[in-house]
């Protein structure tokens, strides 16, 4: 084995194509980033686990159509009885289940939202890490630097990397999971009842890639070692839950509602979601029996003061990671 | 290919430039340096990756500070380290920065199949980076920054760690690039690698530049200095040598350093041989050797 | 030479694999005093040859003597063995100084004795203005400097280097060549690999060449090249006006071929060089013509090396 087959040297061919202004490079990173990121075991498992999860999800919103269809028969009873063992939500009313449609559907979204922001915790920690530690490791930076590719770009595909992951487990199966719904149970009714629910999906998974994705990109940015942030990633998420309890547990409950309560960026996620879902009105308006939901809701917090402390982190992250970044391209060819 | 006006870049402290001032015309040029000379800072100056403290600079008559993206265009960049994105196969990698390079899916894809063939990596190219050895990572590299076919590319280091077989390859290379009309900027610690394809170099010390000029010229064979490599009774050579003015300054197993008495009277040297009854085995005029130019220059400023 | 050559490193017929890999196939050769070039191309077989030397590795079949003795599993031959090795191999936050008192320390070297061998061999390297400064904020040619001074600092006697000369700046190699050729002046024993043939060259003729795991070549460079038949020996020569002087040296048996390769130069090809050495000066002078260079142009190490490679590949 040498370093060279022969010394066979091919005449160098200039090439006459055009550059394009590198109006679509991000999208090539994008998909570069994305596809590297797949190549991983654990991350296309993991893809994998959540998609069978979605067809769970429909199957649920199926026996809920059932219901629907069979209201009043014997069968519609004895589902509604496995439902209630199940899942423990009374649904023995159910010819009135077209009424309330929306509001179970939303439940349900909430429920399924509150479990996805586990899976989110796990994908983010497998995809985000490596996504500016690795090119700091193996000094790839020059390689994009000397190309003309602007920090800007740099930093928006990377987010957008963690983004498409980030997606690819909250809002895209929760709109797909709704979608088979709306088949199932049909009718323009169901279309106009649910479209609001699907913006609000999106809304919502749009806030956790926004946050999440510059979370740790920071972190990604701070370190070369992909196994530190990853730890970093974690204890960001996890160590403020374990905080909010104590607080909550230390300090009157009316003293939790404001700034003090919007220590855990999970919990802020789900308030800010709650609010955009109007969860709290829907259900205190509505004469649905209650202590049938209570487990799908927090602690009431002002959702102005979670959205404000999400911004902050946000924009201290994305920013944090736009100066490394702009600090390296710099510094690429070492003094 | 580029130039500099009174560059100047300071880290904090530490002076890493200090009033550059070059104009360099297109070529395979070499840049020369101890470590710490500015040879990386200047290449990232003239990339646009690094800001200059105060000066002004132009590359393909592009103004570094107002035209950056349109430099990177045109330029290529083989940096020092190996740079490689763990994952991609060769094929991939190369696509990946002609993406990023502005190219089409489809002219990237072709072009870099074309540029591979050209660096010789043969199957090797569908292969993940992380299993190549030094060779193949340098003509990765460089395969990398020809994708767009740029008109000016910076090597910085680029036979490090390679065996001779590869280091020979890659100079062919940056010899044909030369012949192709893009232009070379080479830097490098090894002084053979830079005589070899280089028609000009550029040295470097301490952020300033203390020579550039032609290597032919640097290393101009001296007009009456010679060495001679023979085989036979030295002393009756050294008495016909005395006998035709020409001085022997040392000598050492057959090998003679000689003054001739004038330009152009090497004819001495062989009629002494032949008087002699010897063998030439070879007649060498001295020539500063890039390395002694080097040498004598850092020394020149460490002495002011 | 005037002393008696005396075997440094002796192999015989040792081979060594590694599992189902060769690493060094059927090897005999000695090794002598002064400084030894070990070269080849990568996978070659040279990192094996060096740790069969250091008792690193024990041959899988095959004997192998260091300064007249067998290494593996002999302490007392190993301290008088110095090596440097081709990677990184630090404890980043040692200061240079730490890190070969260190290394001393484990060569059995105490107290004073110790303080004064890590200094000297600082000293000797140009590393004293950064022995108290951490390894991590070296540059390579500091580090590859500091691996000398680890090397060096049980002053032993047998020196074996496996790419020194890697990552260091044009000044920085000129030292370091000058500190291996006072110290082969010395009479420490020198064992060099590099991939950068004229630098070897710079600092000595005895070579062993090694290609797939067996010694293709060793001995003076100028031997070897002699002992090439196959190869006709070409000769450049710098003279005013060379399509005269091709007409001529065409006519004659003992020149296979004559090339003029620039307006006032060219090239001979011989299976006989010493003749045409033997007559050139007097076909020159009747001639008339003024020469201006003569020189073997396939006698350094690159090309001895590039023909035997490709004939051993």
């Amino acid at each position: 084995m040498t370093d060279a087959p022969a010394n066979r040297v091919h005449r160098y061919q200039r090439w006459d194509g055009e550059l394009n202004k590198n109006r679509w490079t991000w999208l090539a990173m994008v998909v570069a980033g994305v596809r590297l990121a797949l190549k991983d075991r654990k991350t296309r498992s993991l893809v994998t686990t959540i998609t069978m999860v979605v067809l769970g999800a429909c199957i649920v919103l199926y026996v809920l159509s059932l219901l629907e269809l069979l209201a009043g028969t014997e069968q519609g009873k004895a589902i509604a009885e496995f439902v209630h063992a199940f899942l423990g939500v009374d649904v023995s009313e159910v010819s009135r289940i077209a009424e309330f449609r929306e509001s179970l559907w939303r439940v349900f979204f909430l429920l399924i939202i509150k479990i996805e922001m586990f899976w989110v915790l796990l994908i983010v920690a497998l995809v985000g890490p490596r996504l500016i530690a690795s090119d700091l490791k193996h000094c790839a930076l020059p390689i994009y630097f000397a190309k003309p590719v602007t920090p800007l770009t740099y930093v928006t595909s990377k987010w957008l990397v963690v983004a498409v992951f980030i997606a690819l487990v909250t809002f895209i199966p929760n709109l797909l999971s709704l979608i088979v719904g709306v088949l199932i149970t049909g009718g323009l009714h169901t279309w106009a009842q649910t479209a609001s629910l699907g913006l609000d999906l999106v809304l919502s998974g749009l806030s956790v890639c926004l946050v999440g994705g510059a979370i740790v990109l920071a972190l990604s940015s701070l370190s070369s070692d992909h196994r530190y942030v990853a730890v970093a990633w974690l204890a960001v998420c996890l160590l403020p839950v374990f905080g909010q309890t104590i607080l909550n547990n230390l300090l009157p409950p009316e003293s939790t509602t404001g700034w003090l309560g919007c220590v855990s960026l999970r919990d802020n996620i789900m308030t800010v979601t709650d609010w955009l879902f109007g969860m709290r009105e829907a259900l205190e308006s509505s004469d649905l029996p209650a202590e049938a939901f209570t487990n799908a809701l927090l602690k009431p917090v002002k959702p102005i003061c979670a959205a404000t402390v999400l911004a902050a982190w946000t924009l201290a992250a994305l920013v944090l990671s736009y100066r490394r970044v702009v600090k390296f391209s710099q510094t690429a060819a070492n003094v | 290919m580029f130039s500099c006006n009174n560059l100047c870049k300071r880290y904090g402290r530490v002076t890493a430039l200090v009033d550059v001032t070059l104009a360099v015309e297109p070529g395979v040029v070499g840049l020369l340096g101890p470590n710490g000379a500015g040879k990386s800072t200047l290449i990232s100056v003239l990339l646009g990756q690094t800001r200059a403290t105060v000066g002004k600079a132009s590359v393909l008559k592009l103004d570094i500070s107002r035209q950056q993206r349109s430099i990177r265009r045109r330029v290529g960049f083989v940096p020092e380290n190996d740079c490689l994105i763990p994952g991609m196969t060769g094929t991939g990698y190369v696509y990946y920065t002609g993406r990023l390079a502005g190219m089409s899916h489809a002219d990237s894809m072709q072009r870099a199949h074309e540029v591979l063939d050209y660096v010789a990596l043969e199957e090797a190219r569908y292969r993940p980076t992380e299993g190549y050895y030094a060779g193949m990572k340098q003509r990765l590299k460089l395969a990398q920054a020809l994708v767009h076919d740029p008109d000016l590319i910076f090597l910085d280091e680029p036979t490090n760690g390679m065996d001779p077989q590869g280091r020979q390859t890659m100079l062919s290379l940056i010899s044909d690039l030369g012949n192709a009309g893009i232009s070379v900027l080479l830097s490098s610690h090894l002084l053979p690698d830079v005589q070899r394809v280089c028609e000009r170099v550029i040295i470097m010390a301490g952020g300033q530049v203390l020579t550039s000029g032609r290597i032919d010229e640097m290393s101009k064979p001296h007009p009456t200095l010679y060495t001679v490599d023979f085989a036979g009774d030295v002393a009756a050579l050294r008495q016909q040598l005395a006998e035709r003015k020409v001085s022997v300054l040392e000598h050492s197993n057959g090998r003679l350093s000689i003054e001739l008495p004038g330009e152009n009277s090497q004819t001495a040297v062989l009629e002494a041989v032949r008087a002699s009854g010897g063998k030439l085995h070879g007649l060498h005029p001295r020539r500063s050797s890039l390395e002694e130019t080097f040498m004598a220059a850092i020394q020149r400023q460490h002495q002011t | 030479m005037c002393e008696i050559e005396l075997a440094v490193i002796e192999l015989d017929k040792v081979s060594k694999w590694y599992g189902e890999v060769i690493g060094l196939n059927n090897v005999t050769a000695t090794i002598g005093a002064g400084i030894t070039g070990l070269v080849g191309p990568n996978g070659a077989g040279k990192s094996t040859l060096m740790g069969l030397t250091m008792g690193q590795l024990h041959p899988s079949k095959g004997v192998i003597r260091v300064l007249g003795q067998k290494v593996w599993n002999a302490p007392a031959v190993l301290s008088q063995i110095g090596y440097c090795p081709e990677g990184d191999v630090f404890w980043l936050n040692l200061t240079g100084s730490q890190f070969v008192g260190f290394l001393a320390k484990q060569s059995g070297m105490s107290g004073r004795k110790r303080r004064e061998a890590v200094q000297k061999a600082i000293e000797l390297t140009g590393m004293t203005s950064y022995a108290g400064r951490a390894i991590k904020g070296y540059s390579k040619g500091m580090r590859q400097r500091i691996k000398i001074a680890q090397a060096l600092v049980h002053s032993p006697r047998l020196l074996i280097l496996d790419e020194p000369f890697t990552g260091t700046d044009p000044v920085g190699r000129h030292e370091l060549g000058n500190l291996f050729r006072s110290l082969a002046e010395q009479g420490v024993d020198v064992l060099i690999s590099s991939h950068v043939l004229h630098e070897v060259e710079a600092l000595t003729s005895q070579m062993l060449m090694i290609d797939h795991g067996r010694i293709i070549a060793q001995g003076d460079v100028h031997t070897v090249r002699g002992t090439m038949h196959d190869r006709p020996h070409a000769i450049r020569v710098r003279v005013d006006q060379p399509r005269r002087l091709a007409i001529y040296l065409a006519g004659l048996d003992i020149i296979t071929g004559v090339k003029i390769t620039a307006p006032d130069a060219l090239m001979i090809e011989t299976p006989s060089p010493e003749q045409v050495y033997q007559q050139l000066p007097g076909l020159i002078l009747e001639k008339g013509l003024t020469v201006s260079e003569i020189a073997a142009a396939d006698e350094s190490l690159e090309a001895v090396f590039d023909y035997l490679t490709r004939r051993s590949g």
